[in-house]
């Protein structure tokens, strides 16, 4: 928070910070954005299992449904993502600021709450409390024009920078959520048996893209209600939980994929000055030492032998 | 703290300011970050959207044969690289339907086998990658940006390696790869006598890595022949892989993978950009 007497704070590295500065956008102050939700979801008949019949397990050798969506948690996981985001905007809002950069959104368990489990949807929990938070600069622009409230980006002060010399701004932080839950069913059973034959799973493979398109059409949406024509994705976070089948006499299994997409919404403008942008160049030579760059020898780190010693073939 | 307005912020907000909401509007998706999707907006393509593609595979990694002999697991090769194929396949097949000349920053995964949910003997294959669209102004290569069979082009190249490709005059066709799981043997009893308080090598392991290696790279040249390519870029070599390890088992399982993009040249009149010596602001390790 900053008054008119007090400096402003900020989580921006120097590099950022004159990077924002260069395109005229000063720091007003850190900003937050925190909601507590409670998951109640039981999960109850949502498998699309056919249920405990008079047959047993046998039961769910009849034919399974299609996976399905898991609306209630989709939108719930939207929901209070979206709600974080809100009032950290809100905070902008009041300290007067035209947009937040460099947000940071987590997702944590939040214990206190009562019964819980670190796995979103761990088998036998029946409720659970997650804290989503999100944590981000405030910037105001120096210029006359203001947007009607502040524009939310996760990029990092410098890809701000980037972007808007390059004639595009953000419009907002943009997310997708696909949950979907299939049950296992007989036939998966038997085809996932450690001596089950080397094959392809197709309900398996089915679930797992169907989660991620979900996500994917879902982020579409979003980029549209944020008036955004492309996104830079930050983070496609894919889950898959194994729990016991609450539908079925308590036999069998269902798998849940959940899918979350985070990003930020970009809409083009036209520079009035006429630049082109950054333009891009071969680097011969970075002036950096190679441990900086983040890029290490990938062959060095998927050896083996050089990185754990313990996994050579010999006894 | 006052400064001068300052005209290409004023452009952006006044932008912001005036966003219109249009429910039809085209919008795009991808999974490039923002040089990324500069650098691929500079070379002349658009990003249509987000494609993947999903498989997962159970695999059965007791094999018969004598476990204490040293071979290729066929079973584990074929169905690990059909997988694959498969995967890459409907990520085509979603671009193709998007009306993309290719797809870029292709990341093909394989994760599971002992992690995650899918229970310890499934492998889960994903590929991921931005669908793009040549823009009409853009020069195009003598036999187009498609694959020869006329379906989008896959990368596996990051947007800046792929401008960097096309400033060179090459053009990629393919993501290609060639894959080769070997069970490795414990040693026999001959060579664990003679090596007894020794430092010797193993040459029976050496030439096991030769061996699995020079399979795993033949098959990535077959396949990019296929495409007829001129060559293959950004290779990487990977063995053992996290995903056959992990359990009892995972120590003698090992993949030996190698990825790469296939590419062929062009003629093309302008020259190759001189590399420049830079000063880089961006420091990665702080962020």
């Amino acid at each position: 928070m900053t008054g008119a007497d007090r400096p402003w704070t900020s989580n921006l590295s120097v590099a950022e910070f004159a990077a924002l500065q260069s395109v005229g956008l000063d720091p007003v102050g850190q900003v937050l954005g925190s909601a507590v939700w409670l998951f109640a979801w039981s999960g109850r008949r949502a498998c699309g299992s056919p249920g405990y019949t008079s047959t047993g397990y046998g039961g769910s050798r009849r034919r399974l449904g299609p996976p399905r969506t898991m609306r209630g948690l989709v939108d719930t996981m939207y929901a209070a993502r979206r709600a974080a985001l809100q009032r950290m905007q809100d905070d902008a809002a009041a300290l007067d600021a035209d947009g937040v950069v460099a947000a940071r959104l987590a997702v944590r368990p939040f214990p206190a709450a009562g019964q819980h489990g670190l796995g979103l949807l761990a088998p036998g929990s029946t409720q659970r409390a997650l804290e989503f938070s999100v944590v981000g600069t405030a910037v105001r622009a120096r210029s006359v024009s203001r947007p009607a409230r502040p524009f939310v980006c996760d990029l990092s002060g410098q890809d701000t920078a980037t972007m808007l010399s390059a004639g595009w701004v953000p419009t907002g932080m943009v997310m997708g959520v696909g949950a979907v839950v299939a049950h296992d069913g007989y036939a998966v059973a038997r085809m996932t048996r450690r001596w089950g034959a080397t094959r392809e799973v197709p309900r398996y493979s089915q679930l797992a893209e169907l989660s991620r398109t979900q996500a994917r059409t879902q982020l579409e949406q979003d980029v549209r209600r944020h008036a955004g024509q492309t996104a830079v994705v930050a983070s496609i976070r894919v889950d898959v939980h194994e729990q016991q089948c609450s539908n079925a006499g308590g036999e069998g299994r269902d798998h849940l994929v959940e899918t979350v997409i985070v990003g930020t919404s970009l809409a083009p403008f036209r520079r009035s000055d006429g630049h082109r942008g950054p333009t891009a160049v071969l680097p011969v030579l970075r002036l950096r030492p190679p441990a900086a760059t983040g890029q290490q020898p990938e062959a060095l780190l998927a050896d083996p032998l050089l990185t754990t010693p313990t996994r050579e073939p010999s006894r | 703290m006052t400064r001068p307005p300052d005209s290409l912020v004023e452009d952006a907000m006044r932008a912001l300011a005036d966003l219109a909401l249009d429910a039809t509007a085209p919008v795009s998706t991808s999974d490039l970050g923002v040089e990324e999707l500069l650098l691929v907006r500079a070379a002349g393509f658009r990003p249509l959207g987000l494609v993947l593609g999903c498989r997962v595979v159970h695999a059965k990694r007791r094999q018969a044969g004598r476990w204490a002999d040293s071979r290729e697991l066929g079973t584990l090769t074929t169905a690990i690289s059909l997988a694959r194929e498969e995967a890459m396949g409907h990520l085509q097949d979603e671009a193709a339907r998007l009306g993309a000349d290719g797809v870029v920053g292709v990341r093909l995964r394989v994760e599971g086998l002992g992690r995650g949910g899918w229970g310890p003997d499934q492998a889960e294959v994903t590929a991921l990658g931005t669908a793009v669209v040549a823009s009409p102004a853009a020069a195009v290569p003598e036999g187009g940006w498609r694959q020869p069979a006329g379906r989008p082009f896959t990368s596996a190249l990051s947007g800046q390696d792929f401008w960097a490709l096309l400033q060179a005059a090459h053009q990629p066709l393919g993501l290609v790869l060639g894959s080769c799981v070997q069970h490795v043997g414990p040693r026999d009893p001959g060579t664990v006598l003679a090596a007894l308080g020794r430092n010797v090598e193993l040459p029976a392991y050496t030439r096991l890595l030769y061996d699995a290696r020079e399979l795993a790279l033949q098959r990535m040249q077959t396949e990019a022949r296929g495409l007829a390519a001129d060559g293959v870029v950004g290779v990487r070599l990977r063995q053992g892989g996290d995903s056959w390890g992990g359990d009892s088992w995972g120590a003698h399982t090992w993949e030996f993978l190698a990825v790469g993009t296939a590419v062929r040249g062009w003629h093309r009149t302008e020259q190759p950009p001189a590399p420049q010596l830079v000063l880089g602001l961006d420091d990665r390790q702080r962020g």
